[in-house]
């Protein structure tokens, strides 16, 4: 089916690609397998993530370092997101473009250090469609493009799940701060 | 990573935060190992996965290959030349028989003809020092040989399921050689009642090769016997890259079990040596 190795460039790459495949390949089964609730979509979403890998293994600098693993962590949780809005088409909105209101975005003024603690349980309810976004966007720094290789959508797609999830945020941490002025 | 246009102090904010979310998820994520004993991956998983890796393991394969064709034409080239000697010996024996016409002599060079056969055998499947067996070039002191090591092959035998079975060829095992460790990882709880799982880490540095079929012992009377392997598949070698792990099941069915409480062993043949883990019939067959 797939000759991964053949898409790497060099036999440093490969060999890099099989270390990360020897040390993670359990641990990232286990991350979607948590997330799906089903070992043979979690075998799934592992090949995707290893098949995006191959084309993203620049951005993996030392394969036993935290920052990969966690890197490799958000890129199987995206994968098994991806499988779970299959699964579930009805909903499943379509990526159609939302700029109004991108300019008065204000989910700016909630991020302070005063908001660590409420943004910290926003981000931990957050969907893992909008928080993969985030992560890759601002964790990992990668550009829309390359994020939308990865989910396998256009990067104005990307563009556009980002403005929702900010959005999305938003509200959460609006509502939050709304508690905490009640209490 | 590539850092490209910086953030806000607010997106730093957030992906402080982001990290910090990631990191207590995956705080009660087990440690790779453990999950490794706890899940085995699907065939179709597998072989997607193996095929992933043809193009790296091309290189072991090749030198795979070239130890597969020269290992036979060795051990054919050693059988031919004890032939060859055991021939000659038959042949010195027969005339000595013939022209003293002793009855002595011919008993001599029959058991000398079964020896012969029994050493040519023997030396087919010893590939490793098949040049100290054709060592000696006196064919009365070769027929000496053979008919030692024949009796020393028989070796001591042990009732088993109603049959005599050979004693082991080695009594103690270790479970790790050359950085290749057999485990057995899941005792009992495997596939229907003849199956026990089992996983081999390959640890060291290089890629280890050993063979794909594994042999069985029974522990009887403080002794190791190989138990009489009854099933079709065929003896090959494999190779396995360094940090891999493989965990797979194995049916004993195919063994002629006596369905007896024993202490057994799965034996698995490198290269270098061999090793074994042990286990006990009710631990890793399901009743």
């Amino acid at each position: 089916m797939f000759l991964f190795l053949a898409l790497l460039d060099s036999p440093d790459e490969q060999e890099k690609f099989a270390e990360i495949y020897n040390q993670y390949r359990h641990f990232m089964w286990y991350v979607a397998n948590q997330r799906l609730k089903d070992e043979h979509l979690a075998e799934d979403a592992v090949q995707e993530a290893f098949l995006a890998l191959t084309r993203h293994l620049d951005k993996v600098e030392d394969v036993h370092s935290t920052r990969t693993r966690n890197f490799l962590a958000t890129i199987v949780r995206s994968k098994a997101t991806d499988i779970l809005r299959k699964s579930r088409p009805e909903e499943e909105l379509p990526e159609k473009e939302e700029r109004s209101g991108w300019e008065s975005d204000a989910l700016e003024q909630y991020l302070k250090k005063e908001q660590y603690n409420a943004l910290v349980a926003c981000v931990l309810e957050l969907d893992d469609s909008y928080r993969v976004v985030f992560e890759y966007k601002y964790l990992y720094r990668m550009t829309d493009k390359e994020i939308g290789d990865i989910l396998g959508i256009s990067a104005k797609n990307v563009n556009v799940r980002c403005f929702r999830a900010r959005r999305k945020l938003q509200e959460m941490l609006r509502k939050e701060a709304g508690r905490y002025e009640k209490a | 990573m590539k850092r490209h246009n910086a953030l806000t102090d607010g997106e730093q904010l957030l992906a402080r935060v982001l990290e910090e979310c990631l990191e207590e998820d995956l705080s009660f994520v087990p440690p790779e190992r453990e999950i490794a004993r706890k899940h085995r991956f699907s065939q179709a998983f597998e072989d997607v996965m193996s095929e992933l890796f043809e193009e790296e393991e091309e290189e072991d394969e090749a030198e795979e290959e070239i130890r597969r064709h020269f290992r036979p034409r060795f051990a054919e080239l050693a059988a031919v030349i004890l032939v060859f000697f055991i021939c000659g010996a038959v042949a010195m024996s027969l005339s000595d028989s013939f022209f003293s016409a002793s009855t002595s002599s011919d008993t001599a060079a029959a058991e000398t003809t079964e020896a012969a056969e029994e050493e040519t055998t023997a030396e087919t499947w010893d590939m490793e020092e098949p040049t100290e067996e054709t060592a000696g070039t006196d064919a009365g002191e070769e027929n000496g040989e053979a008919v030692a090591e024949s009796a020393e092959a028989a070796g001591s035998m042990a009732e088993y399921g109603g049959e005599l079975i050979d004693e082991a060829a080695e009594q103690e095992l270790a479970s790790s050689l050359d950085g290749l460790t057999l485990e057995l990882a899941y005792p009992g709880a495997e596939g229907g009642n003849t199956t026990v799982g089992y996983s081999l880490e390959n640890s060291g540095e290089e890629a280890v090769s050993y063979s794909s079929l594994f042999d069985l012992e029974v522990y009887l009377d403080g002794l190791w016997y190989t138990v009489p392997y009854a099933g079709e598949e065929t003896r090959d070698w494999v190779s396995m890259g360094s940090g891999m792990v493989l965990d797979g099941a194995l049916d004993l069915s195919a063994w002629a079990l006596d369905g007896e409480e024993h202490l057994y062993r799965l034996v698995l043949q490198l290269a270098d040596g061999r090793i074994g883990a042990e286990f006990t019939f009710e631990e890793a067959v399901l009743e």
